[in-house]
């Protein structure tokens, strides 16, 4: 089954000129997310699956796919450890 | 026992402070820079500063319920002492075990702080139980503090701020000696009214001897107002190159970051890329309300204001003169 992100929904965000800045609350703990992280950040909507997420992510940037999902990876895995995604 | 009362200017709010413990009182408006508060008798906030038992402390002011603490530690003063915090809907409690313990209700725009006898340096009495209780209250009236220094050039707030050691006092004295006011070398208060101002309430900073004999003209330039553990409390003012200033409009927020190059240079930046700076002493509040009151107010001024990143040079001249290069460039 794909996989859904879920944003935790104790975190704020702002987005400031393409950079985005996360905060939790509760922790006090925050994060920064360059421009493809922002991109990735609002498009969880808790219905698209991670497939559908880079889809439009490879529409919005041209990159290859194969360096996309390798990013993508990368920062998935950040973001669970900071406690900022889940995946229900 | 004698009782003390003052009715400050707060950043144009009438602030009440009163009391009968003559350690914090007493020089309160030597202390605090701020004007006193004309044409009215009815403060927007009020912070009571009196002695009392433990007995007193905790008929007066009882800590809420052990699920209502919030974090707890060590505060290293001129002894260590244990204390702990507290949140419960709009009112914060700290505790400093023996010493004594302020309650500030946010809603009410209040705090009591009560203290125990003098194991408690005053100064220290000071920080803890009158500029930390301010500190809180005036989030309420949407002032809040950062972690930064400032410097007011040719009308001008700029700002400072990095990690630590970066170099915050730093700037801020060098800009001092080329004779710009500062308003602060450690906290300052940003509100909203039309435009975002940068303020400060007191104009005593703290520094170590090597930072008077490489920024003060003399070593008798400012008045000392205490010493403690080699940290001498200067009182700003005196002379022309000691100056300080309540408010200034902010201008720019500028990141530091020290390169051991003579040359100073100065970037453009994502102001993101401030919070780093900025958040881990700025975002403390007690409760998750106020931290994200407080990240929303942050996050919508550096969106408003322009940022820059320093790469801080050693040659202190260099500094101040790109500093005023970039203040009246902007």
């Amino acid at each position: 089954m794909e996989r859904v992100p879920q944003k935790n929904p104790d975190i704020i965000w702002k987005d400031v000129k393409g950079e985005t800045i996360l905060l939790n609350p509760v922790s006090g703990k925050y994060f920064g997310l360059n421009k493809v992280g922002c991109a990735f950040w609002e498009k969880i909507d808790g219905a698209r699956s991670l497939p559908d997420i880079a889809e439009l992510l490879l529409k919005d940037f041209n990159v290859e796919k194969e360096r996309l999902l390798k990013d993508l990876e990368s920062l998935i895995l950040t973001l669970q450890e900071n406690n900022l995604i889940n995946f229900g | 026992m004698k009782t003390y009362s003052y009715l400050f200017n707060a950043f144009d709010k009438p602030l009440r402070i009163f009391g009968d413990w003559a350690p914090c009182l007493k020089d309160l408006r030597s202390w605090y820079a701020m004007p006193l508060f004309k044409g009215s008798n009815a403060p927007e906030l009020t912070l009571e500063i009196t002695g009392a038992d433990i007995e007193e402390i905790e008929r007066i002011i009882p800590l809420p319920g052990i699920e209502h603490k919030i974090k707890s530690g060590i505060m290293m003063v001129n002894q260590n002492f244990d204390f702990a915090t507290y949140a419960q809907g709009s009112r914060h409690w700290i505790d400093y075990a023996g010493a004594g313990r302020c309650m500030i209700d946010f809603g009410k725009g209040s705090a009591i702080s009560m203290i125990c006898g003098n194991a408690m340096f005053p100064t220290y009495q000071k920080y803890l139980f009158a500029e930390h209780p301010l500190d809180k209250l005036f989030t309420s009236k949407g002032i809040f503090s950062m972690h930064a220094s400032c410097a007011s050039v040719n009308g001008k707030g700029i700002a400072f701020t990095g990690n630590s050691g970066a170099g915050k006092s730093t700037a801020a004295f060098a800009l001092m000696r080329k004779g710009m006011p500062i308003l602060t070398d450690e906290k300052l208060f940003i509100f909203k009214d039309e435009e975002y101002s940068a303020g400060s309430i007191s104009d005593i900073i703290k520094v170590r001897q090597d930072v008077i004999s490489k920024f003060f003209a003399s070593p008798d330039a400012c008045h000392e107002y205490d010493v403690i553990a080699g940290e001498h409390y200067l009182k700003l003012g005196g002379s022309k190159t000691t100056t300080w200033q309540s408010r200034t409009p902010l201008t720019v927020l500028c990141m530091l970051e020290q390169t051991g190059k003579p040359e100073t240079e100065v970037k453009s930046i994502n102001p993101t890329k401030l919070a780093g700076g900025l958040f881990p002493v700025t975002i403390t509040s007690a409760s998750p309300q106020f931290r994200a009151a407080k990240f929303g107010f942050v996050m919508e001024m550096l969106e408003n204001i322009e940022c820059r990143l320093v790469k801080f040079g050693t040659d202190m001249d260099d500094f101040a003169a790109k500093i005023e290069e970039l203040a009246e460039a902007l």
